[in-house]
């Protein structure tokens, strides 16, 4: 065991490994948690807390290799300011969704905001990680390098796997600078055209790093040089008036669900889909209750639907369009209906068996947040 | 030379004659070559310095006929190898001795073009450069362009996590694939991925991604397509000294600026690809950055001038914009051929492919000079700068007994020293059959064991590639190589030695 004395040690490497591993030889469950701030994801685990939040710190920032090394206690919002002091930010604008959300629970959920299609999800600004695996073995995959195929991808497959595949302890980030120029605004437009018209600014090569629509309104977010977004914005307010100015800090309410529309008591559920659904699925809003109320980013491919429909309903659009619905927040839900509800959207037997062995394969004895995304899983 | 590479002891239950028997009932005469002078076109892949016969090649036309396949080897523990174009620069697809090479090749189709979704769905054998021809006349193009995009396929792309030029600002093939359709060594089919940007579960889509044929056979790929840039400009700087070139592109990135490509070549690189291209480069600098910047007109124009002003405060002794589209493409042609150049410099060269830390640059040009001179091997470095990824290539003759194994050898401390410098064995050649003794310098047992049992939770029998991508621990131990951490040897129980 290390050292308990050494308070101020925010390395809690040794400690966390022997707690895994003791878990591993008595086959103890281990709840894995940040600061808790997206335990509203998964299903409740049971076992024994296994903490990761007073593991803090940065390991290595190297704002010239567009790199930080940190550990997975560290505060997101701390994490945002370092980087924001060199120029830099993390590209997939991660919701935090608390003052407190670590880094660790940031990857282990796997989230993305408003600029996931145009610049990345949080996967694919993972470079590597350190975890420990459920025999308590201390791993290292990927790197601090851009490029590396050495070895399955195994800090990916961990990202978005709510601590059932490992316990992050560091994770490698790719960064991007800062844009030096921002510029939001809104125009109205009629639902069924939001998707097109986001298309048509991208085919004409606008620098668009957010796209959602909110009650009859069109939100659009460049993002580049003074010149290139002036020139942009320019161009569009020719074909399109009137713009409306937007404040940047509506893309930040929105991914830490603060604008008014997320004041709602019903269900909230996420549903990912192809921008443009197949030709001849139903269009949802077709199908929506009186109540349902939905806003829509990422240019058409997610839509965020409070409701009181079934979940196999929802779920059965959400599969017809090509894509999958998760529960978000159970909100006014009745409290048996939610613990039955799966969180994300069921996996087909055939997928569901390889991922029990993937799961087999890095936690044997099913000791790490068993049962946090599906029950048997 | 015929090498003959650990099949980690799979044992055919059936006779060659047999399983021709069988598979002539599935495929066509034509796709079923079993005599060996069919056999020897397959014999190796772009690494050819390793060559082994395979026991037969199959060449399906369908998803069916390769998952009747698969099924047959799944129950008579027949080795499979899946080959796309054979462009692999690290043994990937270099056939088992009795083991099938299964050859898409013949998956060529592109499925379909989805305009709206910036989306096409392509059969695992098209060519990389196929799918940019297919759509460019929409505007769009397919991002991830290793310099073999006229001949890799998609598969195979996939399989390696192939890079490209241009992968700095638009990444790799792993974050421009939306979908995979994938055979398990089972012959069940697995869709990975959706036409969605996520997917619930785990991330197999990322695990699938550069695992050298070794989880599953794809036979489907939904890839993601970018609206082309309406301008395109590329400067070309030239430096009295190779660490000056390093160093600036460190300051270009810390200016806030992420080029759609950034090339570093060096003398003998500049001259060899001059010599067979005339591309304009020029001969007496001691190095060349090929720096490419992209978007609207007005971001090009702001760009530009930003990185002009870094190069010169940089130390360039020459900056020069490419005037047209004519003389960018000539500039691109000289760095895109630089490896076939080499082939005229040389009887044999060995590509190398490390990453390292950009700032790090310096100390591993420095490394590989001093080996060079240690080894009386020359070397010619090009690097995909922006991303730290190196590729010396080392000059030999095959013909001279021992060189070859010579040139291994510095190959090999070149690439310790990358890991040493915080960098890694392989940036996007993919480790195959070539890199397996620096895997164990890289990683430690567990790590190793770890990646094998996520093998084993695809492939029970290790059926798919087996001997390539991870080596077996007692390889490690005979190589010498193996982490003891704290005086512990891991796994006490494995015979070593």
């Amino acid at each position: 065991m290390a050292s308990q004395t050494d308070t101020n040690n925010q390395d809690q490497t040794d400690q966390l490994v022997s707690q895994v591993r003791m878990a591993y030889e008595n086959r103890q469950a281990l709840s894995i948690q940040g600061n808790g701030s997206k335990l509203f994801l998964i299903h409740p685990v049971s076992g024994s807390l296994l903490s990761t939040a007073s593991h803090q710190g940065v390991i290595n920032y190297f704002p010239s290799e567009l790199t930080i090394t940190v550990r997975s206690g560290t505060l997101l919002s701390e994490l945002k300011k370092i980087l924001a002091e060199k120029g830099q930010m993390l590209p997939f604008e991660p919701p935090g969704y608390s003052e407190k959300a670590t880094i660790g629970g940031t990857i282990a959920a796997g989230l993305s905001g408003s600029s996931r299609p145009y610049t990345g999800s949080a996967r694919d600004f993972v470079l590597g990680c350190k975890v420990i695996n459920g025999r308590g073995e201390l791993l290292h995959f990927g790197g601090e390098v851009m490029k590396n195929v050495a070895g399955y991808d195994l800090s990916r497959l961990i990202t978005g796997s709510y601590g059932g595949l490992g316990v992050i302890l560091e994770v490698s980030l790719k960064l991007l600078p800062l844009a030096p120029k921002q510029q939001s605004f809104s125009f109205s437009i009629p639902s069924n055209q939001f998707s097109h018209h986001v298309r048509s600014l991208q085919m004409a090569g606008h620098p668009i790093t957010g796209a959602c629509y909110l009650d009859g309104q069109a939100y659009i977010r460049l993002a580049g040089s003074e010149q290139g977004v002036a020139f942009s914005y320019q161009e569009i307010s020719e074909n399109q008036s009137p713009l409306n100015e937007v404040n940047n800090s509506f893309w930040s309410e929105l991914n830490e669900q603060q604008l008014s529309f997320f004041d709602h008591s019903q269900p909230l559920w996420r549903l990912s889909l192809p921008a443009f659904p197949a030709k001849g699925t139903e269009n949802f809003e077709q199908n929506m209750l009186a109540e349902d109320k939905q806003l829509i980013d990422w240019g058409g491919a997610l839509r965020w639907l409070y409701s009181n429909q079934s979940a196999d309903k929802i779920r059965q659009y959400a599969k017809l369009q090509g894509g999958h619905a998760q529960l978000f927040r159970g909100n006014s839900m009745d409290s048996a209906l939610l613990k039955s509800t799966p969180k994300q959207q069921p996996l087909t037997p055939v997928m569901m068996k390889i991922h029990q062995q993937i799961k087999s394969a890095m936690d044997p004895h099913a000791i790490l947040n068993h049962g946090c995304i599906y029950p048997d899983l | 030379m015929t090498f003959k590479i650990d099949d980690w002891g799979v044992e055919n239950q059936i006779s060659k004659h047999d399983l021709v028997q069988i598979f002539s009932k599935i495929v066509p005469d034509n796709s079923l070559l079993f005599e060996s002078e069919d056999l020897k076109p397959y014999e190796c892949d772009g690494l050819s310095a390793y060559r082994q016969i395979p026991l037969m090649v199959l060449l399906p036309e369908t998803t069916e006929q390769i998952q009747q396949i698969i099924r047959i080897c799944f129950k008579y523990q027949i080795a499979v190898v899946t080959r796309g174009s054979g462009t692999s620069l690290s043994g990937g697809a270099l056939p088992l001795e009795n083991g099938i090479v299964l050859s898409l090749a013949k998956l060529n189709k592109i499925i379909e073009i989805d305009q709206e979704n910036f989306t096409a769905r392509v059969q695992p054998g098209v060519r990389n450069l196929a799918i940019s021809d297919a759509v460019s006349a929409y505007d769009l193009y397919y991002a991830p362009d290793p310099s073999s995009q006229i001949a890799c396929s998609i598969g195979g792309n996939v399989a390696e996590n192939a890079g490209g030029v241009h992968c700095l600002k638009y990444g790799l093939t792993v974050h421009n694939v939306l979908q995979l359709k994938v055979l398990t060594m089972e012959g069940e089919l697995l869709e990975i991925g959706s036409e969605a940007l996520d997917s619930p579960g785990y991330d197999l889509l990322a695990l699938m991604h550069g695992s050298e044929g070794m989880l599953g056979v794809v036979v489907e790929v939904l890839v993601k397509l970018l609206v082309k840039p309406k301008v395109i400009k590329v400067l070309m700087a030239s430096f009295d000294k190779v660490t000056t070139a390093g160093e600036t592109v460190s300051k270009i990135i810390s200016g806030g600026i992420i080029p759609a490509g950034l090339e570093l070549m060096d003398k003998s690189a500049i001259k060899a690809a001059e010599d067979f291209v005339h591309a304009g480069y020029p001969v007496d600098a001691a190095a060349i950055l090929l720096c490419e910047v992209d978007g609207s007109l007005a971001e090009v124009d702001a760009q530009l001038e930003q990185v002009q002003a870094i190069l010169q405060q940089g130390g360039a002794i020459d900056v020069h914009i490419a005037v047209d589209e004519a003389q960018r493409k000539t500039f691109w042609a000289g760095r895109k051929a630089a490896f076939p150049a080499v082939g005229r410099l040389s009887p044999d060269y060995y590509c190398m492919d490390g990453t390292i830390p950009r700032f790090q640059l310096g100390k591993i040009l420095q490394r590989i000079h001093d080996l060079s001179d240690e080894y009386g091997l020359a070397v010619v470095n090009v690097f995909h700068a922006g991303d730290g990824n190196l590729h010396p290539l080392i000059l030999y003759d095959a013909n001279n007994p021992g060189e070859l194994e010579k040139t291994e050898k510095m190959g090999g401390e070149i690439l310790s020293a990358c890991v040493e410098l915080g960098g890694t064995i392989t940036g996007e050649h993919g480790v195959g059959v070539e890199k397996l003794d620096q895997m164990c310098v890289q990683f430690t047992p567990a790590e190793l064991q770890q990646f094998l049992d996520i093998k084993t939770a695809f492939d029970t029998k290790n059926l798919l590639n087996p001997g390539k991508g991870i080596p077996l621990l007692h390889r490690c131990a005979e190589f010498g190589a193996l982490h003891v951490h704290h005086g512990k040897l891991p796994h006490p129980e494995l015979e070593r030695f």
